[in-house]
């Protein structure tokens, strides 16, 4: 693997709860203590269930809300510290794909106005060239230069998601951010697109950052994999080891949560606790604990991380 | 002994600008007592269309033809008054979107109650004691608390329990799940969908399971029917599906899924989208995306053909 391109240290981001107004200030923890980094090429993979934080971390590192601690280097950069120009900058490098294809796109700008946006605004290429460049784009996504004219509701959420995917790559980032981009999919669309995202990154020498709830699309996609919960990374590892051998109670769970497509494999021989899974959750220790024991990195084998209870 | 449920050539058509366009056609299955059929496709291929036409519930811009018999009796021929006798008693179904099928300003005990003071015999007090014993049954904590509570109060698969515990509430003898996991996490979803075999088996009731994710029909069903443009394209046992796919669409599903098991392969999704119901082609509806070079069309649409006993594929290789 090459060399570093997003180095993320500790970046924590926390709400004022409501009871913060009277009394003593409390907070909820959305982010808790997240640290990786990511090399060129390379496919990082959040997951984790509704509420672990995983939208918050990447809006964090790319200062769409503010982290209230943390440090984050982008090629050297110290991005917290980037003036609102220098922002505007950095994020010519980094770019987001959204997870809702139907929310994301500005209903009154055609296809073509979209996607020439982001080269307009960062002033880059002729107007030539950026009307080249958009054929190409459209092109390189699947769809046809002849569709630039229509407007998104003319487009089923699979095109939406190709025409969010184009407009990121416009201005040529390094890096992409992919908040649940197949979310919202059917799932032979779903195929589609993550093809095509595998495509890419081998033609344009991208690297993701991709946020997720489905284990199964991590796996195809990704090279490392962060399991967070309650805010916290709760375990690290490359793609495969994790899948093989997953450590920490909590990864467990969900991966044998996931319903096998194959009735070969009997999923219900799993003997999950009929309480609700965040009462379970407590049983973890550290995950859902919210005083301020520092957590243990255990240090499994190469690449693989796994955080213990303290204590 | 009959069928639980059996649907008899439906067909659910949509007026749109004046002109029906048909989302459902020649659709046809049954439900025995203490199975679960699945039906599995993706979005627009008739499934939420079906399970509302069968509930009566479909909006007054909607045709419904065809015959759809509970317990050997027809259901559109029924009087109002027997109908709704039965809805909510013997026959019932869970929604997708709890947030949306609960009352906000109810309490969710009051809501559940509600289905057993209008079908039962009982009082009020009695009726609310039951839905604290349904809530518990379904796995929550502090069921009476809960049963105080509003729904914006609950978590989304506290709401999903709350609605499972409706549609429990007269032990029906057929339950209508239409996605009731799909806006749930994994961990949640596998409890949900526990609760909802082992009530199965329990109660003997027939279960009509609607989903778009084909872990959880492998998981759930005994007998599994594909739909595809508001026709059942492929229909057999889940292993006869899972195992031996016949229709081109039932195995590019299958190869669209990413798995967290066994080995990785790259994907080979279906190339295209489903066709808007305004604009279906012609002959068979799955031609358009079709790559399967032995597929041997004609200009008509092919019927439901025999693969092998108890399986149907609908594709003119089996005629």
């Amino acid at each position: 693997m090459g060399e570093i391109i997003l180095d993320v240290k500790d970046i924590r981001k926390l709400y004022p709860s409501r009871a913060a107004r009277f009394g003593k200030a409390r907070w909820t923890k959305a982010v808790d203590g997240v640290s990786f980094h990511l090399h060129y090429g390379e496919a990082l993979g959040i997951v984790g269930e509704s509420g672990s934080g995983k939208s918050t971390l990447i809006r964090s590192i790319l200062r769409l809300i503010e982290p209230t601690e943390g440090s984050i280097e982008y090629e050297g950069i110290d991005v917290r510290a980037l003036s609102n120009r220098g922002l505007r900058n950095w994020r010519r490098h980094v770019q987001l794909v959204f997870q809702d294809p139907y929310a994301s796109l500005n209903p009154h700008y055609t296809i073509r106005q979209t996607v020439l946006e982001p080269m307009v605004i960062h002033g880059m290429y002729s107007q030539r060239e950026r009307i080249q460049r958009m054929g190409e784009l459209l092109c390189h996504v699947g769809l046809d230069i002849s569709m630039a004219d229509r407007y998104p509701h003319e487009f089923s959420g699979g095109q939406r998601q190709r025409i969010g995917i184009a407009r990121a790559l416009a201005i040529n980032p390094k890096l992409l951010f992919l908040d649940e981009p197949v979310a919202s999919l059917d799932v032979s669309v779903q195929a589609q697109i993550l093809n095509l995202l595998c495509d890419l990154r081998d033609d344009l020498n991208l690297s993701y950052v991709f946020v997720a709830h489905d284990l199964s699309v991590v796996r195809y996609l990704c090279d490392t994999v962060i399991v967070m919960s309650q805010g916290k990374m709760v375990e690290m590892a490359k793609t495969e080891e994790l899948f093989r051998n997953p450590l920490h109670p909590y990864t467990k769970t969900l991966l044998s949560a996931v319903p096998i497509p194959d009735p070969d494999v009997n999923m219900m021989q799993f003997d999950w606790r009929e309480a609700d899974i965040t009462h379970d959750l407590s049983s973890f220790g550290d995950v859902r604990d919210s005083g301020s024991k520092p957590t243990i990195w255990e240090h499994v084998s190469q690449d693989h991380f796994v955080s213990l209870p303290a204590g | 002994m009959g069928a639980l449920l059996s649907v008899d050539n439906l067909r659910v058509e949509f007026k749109i600008d004046d002109v029906y366009y048909s989302a459902v056609e020649k659709l046809s299955f049954s439900v025995n007592q203490g199975e679960t059929l699945g039906i599995v496709g993706e979005s627009g291929c008739g499934k939420s269309a079906t399970s509302l036409a069968i509930m009566g519930l479909l909006q007054k811009n909607a045709r419904v033809s065809g015959r759809v018999e509970f317990q050997g009796r027809s259901l559109f021929e029924r009087p109002t008054s027997e109908l709704r006798r039965l809805y909510g008693n013997e026959i019932s179904m869970v929604f997708q979107d709890s947030m949306n099928a609960l009352n906000p300003v109810l309490r969710v005990g009051d809501q559940i109650a509600e289905g057993l003071l209008s079908h039962r015999k009982i009082g009020k007090r009695e009726a609310l004691l039951s839905s604290i014993d349904l809530l518990d049954k379904m796995g929550l904590a502090h069921p009476s608390e809960i049963a105080r509570m509003y729904p914006h109060e609950l978590s989304g698969g506290m709401r999903q329990r709350v609605m499972i515990a409706m549609a429990m509430a007269c032990e029906p003898k057929l339950l209508i799940a239409d996605e009731p996991t799909t806006a749930l996490d994994v961990t949640v979803q596998a409890q949900i969908l526990r609760l909802i075999k082992k009530l199965t088996t329990k109660n003997h009731m027939g279960t009509l399971f609607i989903t778009h994710d084909l872990g959880v029909i492998a998981q759930m069903c005994d007998r599994v029917a594909v739909m595809y443009a508001g026709r059942i394209v492929e229909h057999g046992s889940v292993k006869q599906i899972f195992h031996n796919p016949c229709h081109p669409y039932t195995e590019g599903l299958l190869k669209s899924v990413p798995r967290v098991d066994g080995q990785q392969h790259r994907l080979e999704p279906i190339p295209g989208n489903v066709p808007p119901i305004t604009a279906m082609p012609p002959g068979c509806k799955f031609k358009p995306r079709c790559s399967n070079p032995e597929c041997l069309c004609r200009d008509t649409e092919p019927d439901l053909f025999d693969v092998e006993p108890g399986h149907q594929c609908r594709t003119w290789q089996y005629a």
